[in-house]
């Protein structure tokens, strides 16, 4: 009997060890992180932002955009992103909505609103996609186009705003954010001052809820009340400042949002364009990059602060868990098609780091962290030291959660984009000491749930290799 | 225990780390937002006093900047003033000013040691067009470790100021800036300089000979036309191109000989500059060569050489020509989807 009991201890101390020691590397890896953004950050600190870009302003400066908008069944929300986008600072720009098959009316909104006429166009089948039904154009706005397809999915919307574009750089957007006005001269500058040589750039994603939005602009700056927002908003402010900066700076960027980025119509149209995925947005950015270190090519993918596209968050459980399920299982294709890649040094830095990194500590280590809550949850019942021991790594992992999460806010404070109370301040502190005891456990649980879809739909592999072919 | 020691330790670190970075929030934002306050209290106090300055020139008091956030304010205000209004005398009582008031603290911070600070320093000195601190500026520049950005905007300052040296400067770079601030440099120099700088033209490195022809294009000069055409016997396909693309945009007559090489150019993008041409000048003697292009195999050059028949005031005509007669069916679509265009206008 003791030796049961014993073996049981010896398993669970190892496993403990284990989760400790994981965790050990993963902070670590995101100190490292952090220190990379502080430096940088601060050496803009207060940099006067309007400066640099009146110059960009005029037309023949600048390199013209493509900005495309994907809408299914969104008959309520288009006609307001159309237009906070037609409203935007750059000198040169084509908006084109593609309305991909959608059950409600969405077409007839847009062709009520803008005064749309069907036009002759002729498309370049340059990535294949569903059959195009018609193409519009505006009376009113001769720079947006709305095309009306068969039913395809995301990928394939934006593949065929890809053909149609006639700019050298497009953009995807979602359907229901709202861009900074200033934000595509941000998000364009490092593109235009690398003569090029930057082939995608990505913005900020910032949570638009508790914000005060009005005709499509960002008018006051808030926070939410509701605590799954707040945590959200904490959420961003890790990854966005303390991640993107950092992988970005040695081009190791895999995740460049679908809801706000530029990208070079021929990189893109050269990988075949967005693919069939959950995640098709971090699955092109992965291709991307394998293209260019097949190519030798110096190009680079960056993530600019600056910019920013604010966005609305999930208030309610329920659609946060379908999205973070939805997500984890979007990474898993993504890892899943090009896993050649990992730890392949012909790949360089992306094959020996980013996709090891998206591997283990992104996909693999809910499930190591769930294991850690377990072993918690269950030391005390063993009595003696095994509670002291759980209680203290819970409370280091609480407050190095709130240690990171605070000095992404000094992050946020020293660039431009503020909040403008003390109480603000004060709540996201609050609120982020508290995430070890709810938030985390719940997102780890709902990435875990991402795993177990993954599995049971076993037939879906199936699919998914065939199309990595494909590619 | 050992390990237990050693997690009291890390927490209470962890502890300590959090509470200093709490309070650096927690007071940084309360010392924002009341320095903040107070600025716009100065701006607001002086707001008037500083217009009559700027317009009639009277001066008081008030204006004296004796306090640190004072200056701020004043800085703020002066270059609120400069976006708004215009006029020489302003813009020397702007200099003036600034030139009295902020020269020391600049001199200062031009050499700081923080990015931003520097770049902030520069942009304001342009702004308050303050040449007495150009000795200053040549300085830092000289002193040698200034990044890509403090480089173009130096750059740009000497050019605004009509630096003497701005040709050996601008040739002698110590980054490979942009096109796009060379654009912005040579948007800066008066015309005496640009003359400069075309006479001297082969002495340019490849991307500054680049960015000259587009700012000829850009600028709409129209007198550097025959410069142009020279540049068209040019071996370096890349200036054939864009010296095409500038001779489009001045509307500068090419002859018909000439044009037609281009149009029969293996180069796609030259026979697609040299189209732009013939839809800007739309002589009737084009119209068979780009009817002939609409069957190109290029998509880019059918579809501009359709734009450019669409130009033509008998535009719409010859595009139903095409689409009755021809047997081609990309150069029918081209021209079915051009001759909508057309008629939208």
């Amino acid at each position: 009997m003791t030796i049961v009991v014993e073996t049981w201890l010896t398993i669970l101390t190892g496993i403990g060890w284990f989760v400790f020691f994981f965790m050990l590397f993963v902070i670590s890896f995101y100190a490292f992180l952090l220190v990379v953004s502080l430096i940088d950050i601060r050496a803009k600190y207060q940099l006067d932002d309007f400066e640099p870009y009146e110059e960009m302003l005029e037309a023949s400066y600048t390199k013209p955009v493509s900005i495309l908008v994907p809408a299914y069944n969104e008959s309520v929300g288009i006609r307001a992103s159309v237009l906070s986008l037609l409203s935007i600072d750059y000198p040169e720009y084509e908006v084109i909505a593609i309305n991909d098959g959608s059950k409600d009316d969405t077409l007839q909104v847009l062709i009520d609103n803008f005064d749309l006429v069907k036009i002759n166009k002729v498309i370049r089948g340059q990535i294949k996609t569903k059959q195009v039904r018609a193409v519009y154009q505006s009376k009113m706005y001769k720079n947006l186009i709305v095309v009306d397809k068969e039913n395809g999915g995301k990928a394939d919307a934006l593949n065929v705003g890809i053909n149609i574009s006639k700019y050298p750089y497009f953009c995807s957007m979602d359907g229901d954010s709202v861009l900074e006005s200033d934000a595509f001269l941000k998000v364009m500058k490092p593109i235009i001052e690398s003569n090029g040589d930057v082939i995608v750039s990505g913005g900020s994603i910032r949570i638009a809820n508790g914000c005060e939005v009005e005709g499509g602009k960002v008018k006051a700056i808030g926070l939410s009340t509701n605590p799954f927002v707040i945590m959200q908003v904490i959420e961003y402010l890790r990854a966005f400042l303390m991640g993107r900066i950092s992988l970005s700076r040695y081009n190791l960027l895999l995740i460049v949002s679908g809801a706000f980025g530029v990208f070079s119509r021929q990189w893109v149209i050269d990988v075949g364009g967005y693919s069939h995925t959950v995640g098709e947005d971090m699955e092109l950015v992965v291709k991307l990059h394998r293209l260019i270190r097949e190519r030798k090519s110096n190009k680079q993918i960056v993530y600019v602060t600056d910019p920013v596209c604010w966005t609305e968050a999930p208030e309610s459980m329920k659609y946060l868990r379908k999205q973070r399920s939805r997500w984890h299982r979007g990474l898993f294709e993504s890892l899943w098609m090009h896993r050649k890649l990992i730890f392949n040094p012909k790949y360089g830095a992306i094959g020996l780091v980013s996709m090891p990194y998206f591997l283990i500590v992104e996909f693999l280590g809910p499930v190591v962290e769930l294991i850690g809550y377990i072993v918690m949850i269950i030391s005390p019942f063993l009595g003696g030291v095994y509670l002291e021991m759980a209680v203290l790594l819970f409370l280091v992992s609480m407050i190095y959660g709130s240690v990171f999460s605070m000095a992404a806010v000094v992050l946020e404070e020293w660039s431009l984009r503020k909040f403008p109370n003390v109480s603000d301040i004060t709540r996201l502190f609050l609120f982020s000491l508290t995430e070890t005891l709810w938030y985390r456990p719940l997102t780890v649980l709902w990435r875990c749930e991402g795993i177990l879809h993954i599995i049971r739909k076993k037939q879906g592999w199936g699919e998914m290799k065939r199309k990595g072919v494909s590619k | 225990m050992n390990e237990l020691y050693i997690f009291w330790n890390i927490f209470f670190g962890l502890v300590i780390i959090l509470t200093i970075l709490f309070s650096y929030l927690l007071i940084r934002k309360v010392h924002e937002i009341r320095t903040r306050q107070q600025i716009e209290e100065y701006k607001d106090r002086t707001r008037g006093t500083m217009f009559k300055y700027l317009y009639e020139g009277s001066t008081s008091r008030l204006l004296l900047p004796d306090h640190p956030l004072k200056i701020t304010a004043m800085e703020e205000l002066l270059s609120d003033f400069s976006h708004i209004i215009e006029g020489m005398a302003t813009g020397e009582r702007i200099q003036w000013f600034a030139e009295k008031f902020f020269a020391d603290e600049y001199r200062k911070i031009l050499f700081h040691r923080r990015w931003s600070i520097r770049m902030n320093t520069l942009y304001l000195i342009e702004e308050f067009h303050m040449e007495s601190l150009l000795p200053d500026v040549l300085q830092l520049y000289k002193k040698g470790h200034v990044s890509r950005a403090e480089e173009g905007q130096i750059l740009k300052m000497l050019a605004v100021f009509d630096h003497p040296d701005i040709f050996h400067f601008f040739t002698h770079t110590k980054y490979n800036l942009s096109e796009l601030t060379y654009r912005v440099i040579y948007g800066s120099l008066s015309e005496e300089m640009f003359e400069q700088f075309v006479e001297k033209f082969e002495e340019l490195p490849k991307t500054l000979q680049f960015t000259l022809v587009d700012m000829i294009g850009i600028k709409n000069r129209l007198e550097y036309g025959s410069f142009l055409e020279s540049l068209l016997t040019s071996e370096d396909m890349e200036i054939r191109i864009r010296s095409l693309k500038a001779i489009s945009q001045v509307g500068y007559v090419l002859p018909t000989e000439q044009l037609l090489t281009h149009l029969h150019s293996d180069s796609w993008p030259e026979r697609i500059m040299a189209i732009k041409i013939c839809g800007m000048l739309r002589l009737d003697e084009y119209v068979p060569y780009l009817m002939e292009l609409m069957k190109d195999r290029m998509f880019q050059v059918r579809s501009q050489s359709a734009q450019a028949i669409s130009n033509y005031p008998n535009g719409a005509a010859i595009l139903q020509t095409i689409i009755d007669t021809t047997e081609d069916t990309f150069a029918r679509d081209m021209a079915l989807e051009w001759l909508e265009r057309g008629n939208e206008r």
